[in-house]
């Protein structure tokens, strides 16, 4: 670990100032709980000169039913989101996701925001700066070439957060606040399939809420992950499944995935499986769908293939029981 | 054990080396630690949950019972033997070295798999006690054990649960299901030799 580098801390309590700070400085990072990118700040990651402390905006901080849907705000604690009766009661993959989190202190500090927003991750780029530089850095962060796919031009680190699947399966949106006023887009717009440059958020963006649809409160929903330890790690693979049934047919179908690509994505082609009856068939050929749009790289100690393997093992699995 | 009870564990400082006698034809160099004067012996048995579908596999309970010769202090001794327990289990499991290009990349604690208290199972911890001649007070010792005999404990579980052997360790969950699906394959392949044998 290396110390902290110098850099001038800020506390606005407000959302326009702090993307007003932000728009000024170019070197500044927002940091809310800071459980993940403090860890690549003392590894020499990121060199921010200024970091903006997003914990005293009370805006940021509520989950508030209102008209349309359910707002969480980016800085609601993830324990706080595991533990909302609404969130439990009408999104319950999302409460899911937020208890599978790394481990419980994580939770009490890791923010909505921040783990939507989490950096790609890899086994190349997250080492210290000696070891980076021993290894001639990366494409990712320096350097020129891709240990993980050598030759390539493109970077393959995983998007690891556990939280994004579970939003996307309900259609989630996002609110952003900007140099340029505040805006509204869907969840799956935050997000390119890109290790490298994975957020469409531009500089002075902030992801200040996330908004569930009241059209969707209620429908069923797992999340569920693979890891070695039970608690502290990431996703080695990760899914999200809402099905809705009509008596033995599907009624609804949503599958999505973290942490076998550089994006949170959903699965295309489940659509298909509407009016039908899930088959032990059926649910053979949706993890065999699973698997082939997962395309996990060397970017973990445990192998690609078995993240590819699991993940379609994990949302057959998920399916089954949702079905009842 | 009363006087445990009211205070917590005794504590008491003292020295013992051991007899010369008992180092070999050698002198011992390099170690910071004598040899043991007796050998002491474990018996572990584990009781595993394996996932079909991951590969994950859970300690349920471990079961240990260890020869210390005398147990000078048998709240100190139970707490070696778990640590034992522990220590084997993250060898057995989780804990590996990588390298690339020469440079550690397992070299911190997300990629350097230890234990969490999640994985610690229930450990039921047996002292067998025996007075060794040669020992101090009759004690042989309380170290590592219990730590060797939890790792074959662990695969003969994998082993009767699934009926594959891992050999390499740790076995994480991508070498488990390597084995697993190598012996359905395995099994395929001799189904559809007894049904081309059938049809002949």
């Amino acid at each position: 670990m290396e110390f902290m580098p110098d850099f001038k801390l800020h506390r606005p309590d407000n959302i326009e100032d702090a993307v007003k700070l932000r728009a000024e400085e170019p070197d500044a990072l927002f940091v809310a709980g800071g459980t993940d990118m403090i860890v690549n700040v003392r590894r020499g990651i990121e060199q921010p000169k200024h970091l903006i402390d997003i914990t005293a905006i009370e805006e940021l901080k509520s989950i508030l039913p209102d008209g349309d849907g359910l707002h969480i705000g980016a800085g609601v604690s993830l324990k706080e989101l595991q533990s909302n009766e609404d969130v439990l009661r009408d999104y319950p993959a999302v409460a899911e996701a937020a208890r599978a989190v790394a481990g419980p202190t994580h939770q009490e500090y890791g923010t909505v925001g921040g783990n939507l927003c989490l950096d790609t991750r890899c086994l190349f780029y997250n080492q210290s700066e000696w070891w980076r530089q021993s290894n001639d850095y990366c494409l990712k962060e320096r350097g020129e070439i891709c240990h993980v796919a050598p030759g390539g031009k493109r970077c393959f680190a995983a998007f690891s957060g556990d939280v994004a699947p579970s939003l996307l399966v309900y259609g989630a949106e996002i609110d952003v606040v900007g140099p340029n006023g505040r805006r509204r887009m869907p969840l799956t717009d935050l997000y390119r399939n890109d290790g490298m440059a994975h957020l469409t958020l531009e500089a002075g963006d902030m992801l200040t809420a996330v908004r569930l649809p009241k059209a969707l409160a209620g429908s069923p929903s797992r999340y569920e992950k693979a890891r070695v330890r039970g608690s502290i790690d990431f996703p080695l693979a990760g899914a999200a499944v809402r099905l809705e049934m009509d008596g033995k047919t599907v009624k609804d179908f949503v599958v999505a995935l973290t942490a076998v690509n550089p994006y949170p994505q959903i699965v295309k082609g489940t659509d298909a499986y509407v009016g039908r009856e899930l088959t032990g068939d059926a649910l053979d050929e949706i993890r065999e769908l699973v698997r082939k749009q997962a395309k996990p790289m060397r970017t973990t100690t445990v192998a690609p293939w078995y993240r590819r393997r699991v993940v379609g093992a994990l949302a057959r699995r998920l399916t089954e029981e949702l079905a009842g | 054990m009363a006087a445990l009870e009211g205070t917590g564990t005794i504590t008491v400082k003292g020295n013992f080396d051991t007899l010369p006698e008992s180092h070999g034809t050698k002198k011992f160099r390099g170690g910071a630690i004598g040899g043991s004067m007796a050998y002491a012996y474990a018996a572990e048995v584990v009781q595993v949950a394996v996932d079909p579908d991951t590969a994950e596999v859970e300690v349920e309970q471990v079961w240990v019972a260890q020869d210390v010769g005398r147990a000078l202090n048998p709240l100190s001794v139970e707490g070696q033997i778990q640590g034992s327990v522990w220590m084997g289990m993250g060898q057995a499991f989780c804990e590996g070295t990588r390298f690339h290009n020469g440079l550690p990349i397992t070299g911190n604690m997300l990629d350097y798999r230890v234990p969490s208290i999640v994985e610690s199972p229930p450990i039921d911890t047996h002292i067998v006690e025996s007075v060794d001649p040669n020992g101090p007070y009759g004690a042989k010792e309380a170290g590592e054990t219990s730590l060797a005999a939890f790792i074959p404990a662990y695969t003969n579980a994998i082993a009767d649960a699934l009926g594959v052997r891992p050999i390499d360790l740790p076995v994480t969950p991508d070498r488990l299901m390597e084995l697993i699906e190598a012996k359905e394959t395995e099994e395929r392949v001799a189904a559809a030799q007894d049904s081309s044998v059938a049809a002949e």
